[in-house]
């Protein structure tokens, strides 16, 4: 007989069991607890302001378990906040071809999602801000941020072509009202032209360039309308990248299964400066206190070990990033967490939206068992259990848990 | 007064407060003990709880979930799948779970016999 293979943690909670001879055959599991261990140890690393420690950790991790959508995120998570400490862009493309990763293995993974379009939007490229805001809301329908996004985005172009129309007006207006000044008029923006294409020479032009590689099917009118009328509010960042290891190719976010089907740009080894948006920030919203509070929900988890019929707990932060999965019935790892939060935020907007009070647990009874989603103080948190089970002690359970880690 | 009608008025006299028969796009198809307003905009918005659940669900592979039961601070609500079209139902929070759950499900078994869900 094989022998068994049983994992606990701290407080002997199983987190898993299995037989040596099925774990050959379930390499995907391996990948999966291995890339939630790398990704324990890479936060941790953060919390110990080791990103550049953090960032090796995910990239070890990736290596072992490369089909793992999370340590993707994470990394990218990582040179988010390098980015906010040093505004290197580079990072901010680094992490970007991450978010492009993770979405291209967990195409609903709505963190990847909204990061990806929040590095759009600060690029200046609209349009796949938009397409990735619209799958977000497709998948999430009436989600706060992602509306307020498309919102932000729909207003902005509305208001270019509002000045484009002004400005087009204004031209003919000249051009019909004061023949006479005609001539005076016509050399007046010839020498502005000519500031402007000396500028290009430097930042404007390598702007240009970037937008054409990000956006490749955005309009060219368009990108001449942005820059004629917000050209005091961008502030041009430059830097040669000039790391191979970077490929270039892998700027284009598999958007292809995200409705937006302009993913087939082509890319060159271009400078990259980035439009600051003001509006726009991008951050995992995590903090120190959080990292305390998720400990503290993670090691409450051991109330549900005697839980009849448990399938698997999945802890989530506040961006439905797993913290903790115990996994007992080889539940898909990706996936889960991804359902879990999309039905907790389409839940909590909708209840609220509704005039129906404060979500507060969701019971949802489908072919792989019933979840049981709750929102614990910063996370959110979901049981699996078997159908049949006693659903109410669970749900009890739960609440004695949110009671006692809410105190 | 409609099948539909006649199924729902029944469910209300049983611990529920409002039910009503919506499609995945948000339309009421039929409902009772509810305002106009109230029940366009609990149809409009329990519509996109279901279309999340169900691409949710579609990445595992699964097309329809059982029922989702939502615990306010104020009331339950009670989502049925019938394939095209849901079920919801709002109910009290100190409700007997167990006796809504078997209403519900006759109530869904009744409409589904109905034949009036390709709508």
């Amino acid at each position: 007989m094989a022998p068994a293979i049983r994992c606990c943690d701290n407080s002997g909670f199983i987190i898993s069991e299995r037989n040596a001879m099925a774990q050959n055959d379930s390499s995907g599991k391996t990948d999966q607890a291995l890339s939630h261990r790398y990704g324990s140890l890479a936060k941790e690393l953060l919390a110990l302001r080791e990103s550049s420690l953090a960032i090796k950790t995910c990239e070890q991790g990736i290596a072992k378990a490369p089909n793992s959508a999370s340590l993707y995120i994470i990394k990218g998570q990582i040179l988010l906040g390098k980015f906010t400490r040093k505004e290197k862009p580079e990072y901010l493309k680094t992490a970007l071809v991450c978010f492009g990763k993770a979405i291209k293995l967990d195409p609903h993974n709505y963190l990847a999602k909204l990061l990806a379009s929040q590095i759009y939007l600060k690029a200046g490229a609209r349009k796949k801000a938009a397409a990735l805001l619209r799958n977000i809301l497709k998948q999430t329908p009436g989600d706060e941020k992602a509306t307020s996004l498309l919102k932000g985005i729909k207003d902005k172009e509305t208001a270019v072509a509002a000045a484009e129309t002004r400005k087009e007006a204004g031209t003919q207006k000249i051009a019909t009202v004061q023949p006479e000044e005609k001539a005076t008029i016509k050399e007046a923006p010839a020498t502005e032209e000519k500031v402007v294409d000396q500028n290009a020479d430097t930042a404007d032009y390598s702007r240009k360039e970037v937008e054409a590689v990000m956006n490749a099917k955005e309009p060219v009118e368009e990108t001449k309308v942005a820059e004629e009328s917000e050209p005091e509010s961008e502030i041009v960042i430059s830097s040669s990248l000039e790391d191979s290891s970077l490929d270039e190719s892998r700027l284009d976010i598999p958007t292809s299964e995200i409705s937006d089907p302009s993913t087939g740009g082509t890319s060159r080894d271009v400078s990259l400066p980035w439009k600051l948006d003001d509006k726009v920030v991008i951050s995992a919203g995590e903090s120190d206190n959080d990292e305390y509070v998720m400990e503290t929900l993670t090691g409450k988890l051991t109330m549900f070990s005697r839980t009849e019929g448990l399938r698997g707990i999945f802890l989530l932060d506040s961006n439905g990033q797993p913290v903790k999965i115990i996994n007992k019935a080889g539940l898909d790892e990706n996936i889960i967490p991804s359902l879990v939060f999309n039905i907790f935020k389409a839940s909590t907007n909708g209840i609220r939206r509704s005039g129906m009070g404060t979500f507060q647990l969701g019971v949802l009874v489908c072919p792989i068992g019933a979840i049981i989603i709750a929102n614990a103080f910063y996370a959110t948190l979901a049981l699996v259990v078997d159908e049949n089970s006693n659903l109410q002690l669970a749900e009890s359970r739960v609440q004695r848990y949110l009671s006692e880690v809410t105190v | 007064m409609s099948a539909l009608s006649v199924i729902l008025d029944s469910l209300c006299e049983k611990s529920i407060t409002a039910a009503l028969i919506i499609t995945l796009d948000g339309m009421i198809i039929e409902s009772s003990q509810i305002e106009k307003d109230s029940a366009e905009s609990l149809s409009a918005f329990m519509s996109q709880i279901t279309v999340t659940i169900r691409n949710s669900l579609k990445n595992l592979g699964h097309s329809e979930f059982t029922r989702y039961i939502i615990r306010t601070n104020q009331h339950r609500v009670y989502l049925v799948d019938l394939g095209k079209s849901t079920l919801v139902a709002v109910a009290e929070q100190d409700v007997s779970v167990d006796e809504v759950n078997v209403a519900l499900f006759q109530a869904a078994t009744q409409i589904k016999k109905t034949g009036r869900l390709d709508v």
